[in-house]
């Protein structure tokens, strides 16, 4: 088993200050997976493998220098050290001694969990296709794949942080496709958990499929969705996508740190109704963003960033908080070994309120009910965003009626939160990925259901 | 390199001499570069070399994938026996193969350019500043959030138990500045590009300049009424459309009932006017390459001619269970040495039509340019066709760009998009984002706008 000892990240942390430097970091991976991809009623591929490797960072002045190799030997990781640090001309700066601070892990994984035979996940996927098929006769096509990963890191840093961390995820992805009059329709839902195949449910799978399966029949017979303002409802759990594009990104401290965010420069302004609190909470076990570090190290936390309508906190890493003059709030995250952390979303939710989301369809006369979102984008210069509804359906006099599809949802980050007018008491916290600059991250969206005053929706008919 | 990697790959083969099935090693070596630059000063450089190995295993119609990123002996052998292993759980398909080695693969002239690897680090980020200072130049210009420079050195060698052993290596690099441009509280953003083989084929003035340009006209924006338009698709916007539609082009997606063209070879399902075909062997092409990742040699396959589809991408799995005449159009990709090949698009290419931009905005006469859409990836769907997207833009107004426009959605179905295509302008681009597409700006009628 490889790993990056003390010793070891004590040698090259030293090495690569050789010509100076303010801060200097290695970051060492031992990452093994497994993939299993099941279509047309066929366990058609198994794919599994190793990456090993770590990156070293050196930041003087302005300028982060860093690079990678694909082993943890140490001439492999001194050579690298020679390398970076000779794009510098200084004298030697001193690494603090290291200490270890090494964290809790959110889970400890036994080897047997990710060594559990690779037959009995093939079932996994076979469940998730008989159940869908057997749901409905217009199931046309069943795409199920199963992942598990287990990533082992060791971090060690010029100011004396060496810790490590082991991190399990396993995931079910599933995808219904229905046909009805050569009209096809689909339906997605993931099943994700932090740990091993052993914290995998074959009911929780069931469940989430046929979920999936319900919702590609039940969008054949949506009709085609309307466009303009109009008030929308946001069911809870995937609704968290508004958050997490409206707000969330525009959070992260590199874009406030370059001005390039709609929210830099308005900390403890009221940005929200009195009644909206959200926090991002990398910390919580159980959900899919948590780690017990982050990528550079730094105990993960749980972070209010809006606190009764007053927006209260950045998302920081050691770099961009230090030059904004906070502490990490343990947000420094990255796809891997070959990728520089950046400051990234863990899970990031608002807090509930005390109305039932039933009364508060009820309540309302007319809206656009958006069940389910697959995903969206932001310019966080902007806050422009827009998100795809993935399950809609039109309100009327406090009823959810009619099913529409082919809908996007689009406004304001700044004029969103200001919104929103009511808040449900049915907080629920999805699993999804997260992309920014080319990095994929786990990510935890969520929210209670709440209802906005007005959002434009673009659908097809005028 | 090239004897390097044929050795990786003989040795991991030997690896699995004892095997009963057929083996297939994929060995991938990169060099990378990636320079940001902010405020005159060098941001971050990132130096790599991504390297791995993949071993597919194919016997008795089972099919197991294992992947290495040390590709010493002990390391491969583990990878071979993992695929071998990995193969006795994936259920038998009576079409699974490795494809044998071809009798000609296509030379392609000036994929690698040696001086993308010998041009200093201080040019390439000279590059990247000088990028960032034209865009600052530029009136109304606040800042520039990121001017990068990204460069490629790849190459990848396959070699296989059916006699395949080839070797294929290119370079490729760009420079991409996102400009803000602001008057009053009033922000807009601007992204520019080049692309080139080495460094100094990139004119970085002209990526500054375009970033800045884009970011300024958009100053002022506000959403238009909403309505029927027609649009003028921006042709990194056509691009982007264009890579999803490609995904129901694929006979993976027609053999697995989720291709919204399945039958309709010999139909008309776009305008006359629209010609598309997928090209491997375009000198210019991000994608381009002799053969595809399975090492079958690339070849150019019409796919949309005068509007009637002419065929789909196979890969050699494809053709196979299509039978009958049909073989592999040289289309099989795979993302990294991680992951075993599916059906994709190498370079897609649209036929130019006339005129430049302006040309074409006066042809249109009225209606909204798109120069920029988002949400693609949870807009637009092709399996059902659905498309919804965000989108900023100008008006188009007696022939000529008016107002910016922001904060509106254009709607449609994929189907649709195709059939209504009612012009093109002649000015082709490269847009080497998602995938690797020359097309030129693309006119399209009745497509639902939604603002206020």
């Amino acid at each position: 088993m490889s790993q990056l000892t003390p010793d070891v990240a004590a040698a090259v942390l030293s090495r690569v200050l050789r010509r100076g430097g303010d801060f200097a970091e290695v970051f060492a991976e031992d990452r093994s997976s497994l993939n299993l991809r099941l279509e047309d009623g066929k366990v058609e591929e198994v794919s599994s493998g190793v990456d090993v490797g770590a990156s070293l960072r050196v930041v003087k002045g302005p300028t982060t220098s860093f690079g990678y190799t694909d082993s943890l030997r140490e001439g492999a990781l001194l050579a690298l050290a020679d390398r970076l640090s000779s794009s510098l001309s200084g004298s030697a700066a001193s690494p603090v001694p290291l200490s270890a601070t090494s964290g809790e892990s959110i889970r400890s994984v036994a080897a047997s969990d990710v060594g559990a035979q690779t037959a009995r996940k093939a079932e996994i996927v076979r469940l998730v296709d008989r159940t869908a098929r057997e749901r409905s006769s217009e199931v046309r096509q069943v795409l199920a794949g199963y992942s598990e990963g287990l990533q082992r890191v060791w971090i060690a840093n010029s100011e004396g942080v060496y810790t490590g961390d082991t991190r399990a995820r396993v995931a079910v992805a599933i995808t219904v496709i229905a046909q009805r009059d050569g009209l096809m329709q689909t339906g997605r839902e993931t099943v994700a958990r932090l740990g091993g195949f052993d914290v995998l449910r074959d009911e929780d799978v069931v469940a989430a499929t046929l979920q999936a399966a319900d919702k590609a029949v039940v969008m054949l017979g949506a009709r085609p969705s309307p466009s303009g303002r109009m008030p929308v409802i946001l069911a809870n759990g995937f609704g968290g996508v508004l958050f997490h594009e409206a707000c969330g990104h525009g959070l992260e401290a590199d874009f406030i740190l370059k001005k390039t965010s709609i929210w830099e420069g308005r900390l403890g302004q009221k940005v929200a109704e009195a009644l909206f609190t959200a926090y991002d909470d990398g910390a919580s076990a159980g959900m899919w963003g948590s780690n017990a570090i982050d990528d550079e190290g730094t105990p993960t936390e749980r972070t209010a960033v809006i606190e009764g309508g007053v927006l209260t906190g950045y998302l920081c890493d050691l770099l961009r908080g230090r030059q904004l003059g906070f502490q990490s709030t343990g947000n420094g995250r990255r796809q891997s070994f070959r990728h520089l952390p950046y400051p990234r979303m863990t899970n990031t939710y608002f807090a509930p309120g005390d109305v039932r989301a039933d009364d508060l369809i009820a309540d309302t006369p007319r809206a656009f009910y958006a069940k389910s979102l697959s995903g969206g984008q932001v310019d966080p210069a902007t806050g422009d965003f827009v998100f795809g509804v993935s399950e809609g359906y039109l309100i009327e006099n406090g009823l959810v009626g009619p099913a529409v599809r082919g809908a996007t949802l689009i406004g304001n980050g700044a004029q969103v939160l200001r919104m929103i007018d009511a808040v449900a008491d049915d907080l629920e916290i999805k699993a999804g990925m997260c992309g920014k600059e080319g990095q994929l991250v786990p990510v935890g969206t969520g929210q209670p259901t709440v209802r906005l005053r007005e959002l434009t929706v673009g659908g097809t008919e005028v | 390199m090239a004897g390097d990697l044929i050795d990786i790959g003989r040795l991991a083969l030997s690896q699995g001499s004892g095997l009963p099935g057929e083996i297939e090693v994929y060995v991938q070596h990169a060099q990378t570069t990636s320079i940001k630059v902010y405020g005159g000063e060098v941001e971050s450089v990132v130096t790599g070399e991504p390297r791995g190995t993949g071993i597919r295993y194919v016997h008795d119609g089972r099919s197991g994938y294992a992947y290495t990123g040390d590709v010493g002996r002990e390391a491969l052998a583990r990878a071979v026996q993992q695929a071998a292993a990995n193969a006795l759980v994936a259920e038998p398909d009576a079409y699974a193969s490795l494809p044998v080695a071809s009798s000609r693969y296509p030379e392609v002239a000036g994929l690698w350019l040696p001086g993308l690897l010998s041009t200093p680090l201080e040019r390439k980020v000279g590059l990247a500043l000088e990028a960032e200072a034209r865009a600052l130049a530029e009136r109304e210009i606040e800042t520039v959030e990121e001017s990068a420079y990204v460069d490629s050195a790849s190459r990848v060698a396959i070699v296989s138990s059916a006699g395949v052993e080839v070797y294929g290596e290119q370079t490729f690099c760009y420079l991409y500045v996102s400009a803000h441009a602001r008057r009053g509280d009033d922000v807009q953003t601007g992204l520019g590009f080049v692309t080139a083989r080495d460094p100094a084929g990139l004119d970085a003035a002209l990526a500054g300049r375009e970033g800045a340009e884009k970011a300024v006209r958009q100053l002022g924006a506000v959403p238009c009424p909403t309505g029927r338009y027609t649009v003028v698709l921006d042709r990194e916007v056509a691009a982007s459309v264009l890579a999803v539609i490609a995904q129901a082009l694929t006979a993976e997606a027609v053999q697995k009932g989720r291709s919204l063209f399945a039958g309709k070879v010999g139909q008309k399902v776009a305008a006359e006017r629209f010609d598309l075909w997928d090209d491997g062997l375009h000198p210019e092409g991000m994608a381009t390459s002799s053969f595809d990742d399975e090492g079958v040699p690339h070849r150019l396959t019409p796919l949309v001619q005068h509007g009637v589809l002419q065929g789909f991408l196979h890969d050699t799995y494809t053709a196979a269970k299509e039978g009958g005449e049909i073989r592999s159009t040289g289309n099989a990709a795979r993302g990294s040495y991680r992951g075993s090949p599916g059906v994709s698009p190498s370079n897609l290419v649209v036929a130019a039509g006339e005129g430049d931009l302006a040309d074409l905005i006066a042809r249109v006469g009225t209606g909204l340019y798109v120069v920029n859409i988002t949400g693609l990836h949870s807009g637009a769907n092709a399996v059902s066709g659905e498309f919804s997207v965000g989108a900023t833009g100008i008006l188009i107004e007696d022939g000529c760009l008016g107002a910016p426009v922001r904060g509106v959605t254009i709607a449609s179905d994929l189907q649709s998009l195709l059939q209504n295509v009612t012009d093109l302008g002649g000015d082709t681009r490269w847009i080497p984002f998602g995938g690797s597409v020359l097309t030129p700006s693309v006119a399209i009628a009745d497509v639902t706008v939604a603002g206020t």
